[in-house]
């Protein structure tokens, strides 16, 4: 038996940097060999002469003209620019639709009166691509920094939204149940055991508004922009710098397999409680 | 002197859902009384409307015939001085075993230091002595059941309602359960009404035991079981038990002809 200050001290988290770990570690071998053997199939299909060399450029003339990038940059500016230029607009866009849509979708989610009134503005504009909204953002906002953010605010706003209310949904009614018999207010029934038992679904909805908010910055950029990775690809095509364009390609990619990995990383570690 | 609980003429009529039903009888004029420290069982076949009874009694619903009182009183909205024990374990998964037991207390605002001790006490005596910062998904049925036990009591209920709460457990752990929840009645003498269909699980912990039928939610006779406390689960092996046992199955058995 535990003396009483040590059974019910605050527990100790399996923390952040313990869910990043077990995120890196598990099969990382096998993911690895993966990569590996497309690097090693796009070298050998360079090698043997397959494809047009200005259209399938060798491995080794990329990481040549990734040097050449990073010393240089793009556009009379630095490549972190252009990184930087496209995470600020993302993590801007999904910070604010995340900061509206989780309240908004847990209130949704209690009230059928609330659901009723806003739903059909959601449904109706979460299966249109937001990518056809730019004309519009652009008509309206202009081609600056606002008209990107908020098409990254929308919808991460919308996805984010449908699974706090799946969320609050889900709740068992045992569990609610419970929380009235032991005496919880209304307020406290919803801060107490609504939202945690909601968490699950609200981090689904966060990873997924996530990775749409990374694939729509880069979509509005390619439209009209004068920096960000989007911007880059674009131009590089117009200009036939075809090793540039895979490079932005690359990074594009490199920064989504990045936040995907982050934010799996904050699931485990707010989630740590459903023993996956 | 007041019983715990009292139902007296209770009826329960949920108006039909789909157009064309008749409305439905969970309750029909049901007189059931739990004195206090005493635990009352109600064994019936599922559907009976054992479970309305403990739904009225937590304040979930409410009659709409007779009355419902608890220590004299007219029921009131759902609150801890009438406790209830899930059979699903309902646990707050986020929760370690400790902060699941202190749940009711603390977030009532309750002084730590008196549920601190009071759930130290509850843990040792449902048998979680050392658990108290696993959490849910780490433990086994039985275990979850004992701190949903835990968690009932440390409210020190007027009444604990059990809702079928050892029905979801293997027969072995079932026993264990029975057999801990006989000590601590032993121990704190809680006021316990119990729903089973188990009929031997019913007179192995009751002191009576109220017999439901289907036709429509109707108590059909309440039998005295004359073993007395403290009991062990071995009891089930004596010849009197069985007798008991079989006559509370032949007048459950007759209804379904």
């Amino acid at each position: 038996m535990l003396p009483e200050a040590t059974r019910f001290a605050e527990r100790e988290r399996p923390g952040f940097r313990h869910a990043i770990v077990r995120a890196l570690t598990r099969y990382t071998l096998l993911s690895g060999a993966t990569v590996v053997a497309i690097l090693t199939a796009w070298w050998a299909l360079t090698a043997l002469g397959f494809g047009a060399r200005f259209a399938l450029p060798s491995p080794a003339d990329l990481a040549r003209e990734a040097g050449v990038l990073a010393a240089q940059g793009y556009a009379q500016q630095p490549l972190s620019t252009h990184v930087l230029a496209s995470l600020k607009r993302t993590l801007t866009g999904l910070g604010a639709g995340l900061a509206v849509g989780i309240p908004l979708g847990l209130w949704m989610g209690t009230s059928r009166t609330v659901f009723a009134i806003l739903a059909p503005v959601f449904s109706f504009l979460r299966p249109i691509p937001p990518i056809a909204f730019i004309p519009l953002m652009i008509l309206y906002f202009g081609i600056g920094e606002f008209s990107k953010v908020f098409l990254i605010f929308i919808a991460a706003l919308s996805y984010v939204l449908l699974h706090a209310v799946a969320g609050v949904r889900s709740v068992p009614h045992d569990l609610l149940s419970a929380g009235r018999n032991l005496g919880l207010t209304r307020a406290k029934l919803f801060r107490h055991v609504v939202f945690p038992a909601a968490l699950p679904h609200i981090m689904t909805g966060v990873k997924t508004a996530t990775a749409i908010s990374w694939a729509i910055v880069v979509a509005a950029e390619l439209i009209a922009a004068q920096a960000g990775l989007g911007f880059m690809v674009m131009d590089a095509t117009t200009f036939f710098r075809v090793p540039d364009v895979y490079i932005g390609i690359l990074i594009i990619g490199l920064i989504g397999v990045t936040l995907e990995l982050v934010t799996r990383a904050i699931e485990r570690s707010l989630l740590h409680w459903q023993g996956r | 002197m007041t019983a715990a609980i009292a139902l007296r003429h209770a009826g329960k009529v949920f108006a039909a859902s789909v157009r064309g039903q008749s409305p439905f009888v969970a309750l029909d004029n049901v007189d059931l009384v739990v004195e206090a420290r005493e635990i009352v069982a109600v064994v019936g076949p599922s559907g009976c409307g054992k479970t309305t009874i403990l739904k009225l009694v937590a304040g979930f619903d409410v009659p709409t015939s007779g009355s419902v009182m608890v220590n004299g009183r007219p029921i009131a909205p759902p609150g801890p001085d009438r406790a209830l024990v899930f059979q699903s374990p309902a646990l707050f998964d986020w929760l370690t075993v400790a902060d699941n037991v202190i749940f009711g207390p603390r977030h009532r605002g309750e002084p730590k230091t008196d549920y601190l001790a009071r759930a130290g006490e509850l843990i040792d005596a449902v048998g979680l002595a050392g658990w108290e910062r696993h959490y849910p998904y780490q433990l086994s049925g039985g275990m979850r059941q004992r701190v949903q036990l835990a968690r009932a009591l440390i409210n020190r209920p007027a009444v604990l309602l059990m809702d079928e709460p050892f029905g979801a457990l293997d027969a072995q752990t079932r026993s264990r359960m029975q057999e801990l929840l006989l000590r601590i009645w032993a121990a704190y003498h809680p006021t316990v009404l119990i729903v089973t269909h188990d009929v031997e699980e019913a007179l192995l912990l009751a002191h009576r035991v109220y017999v439901m039928t289907r036709a429509p939610g109707h108590i059909k006779s309440c039998v005295t079981v004359p073993f007395g406390h403290p009991r062990g689960v071995d009891l089930v092996g004596t010849a009197e038990f069985a007798a008991l046992k079989y006559s509370i199955l032949k007048s459950l058995w007759e209804e379904n002809v």
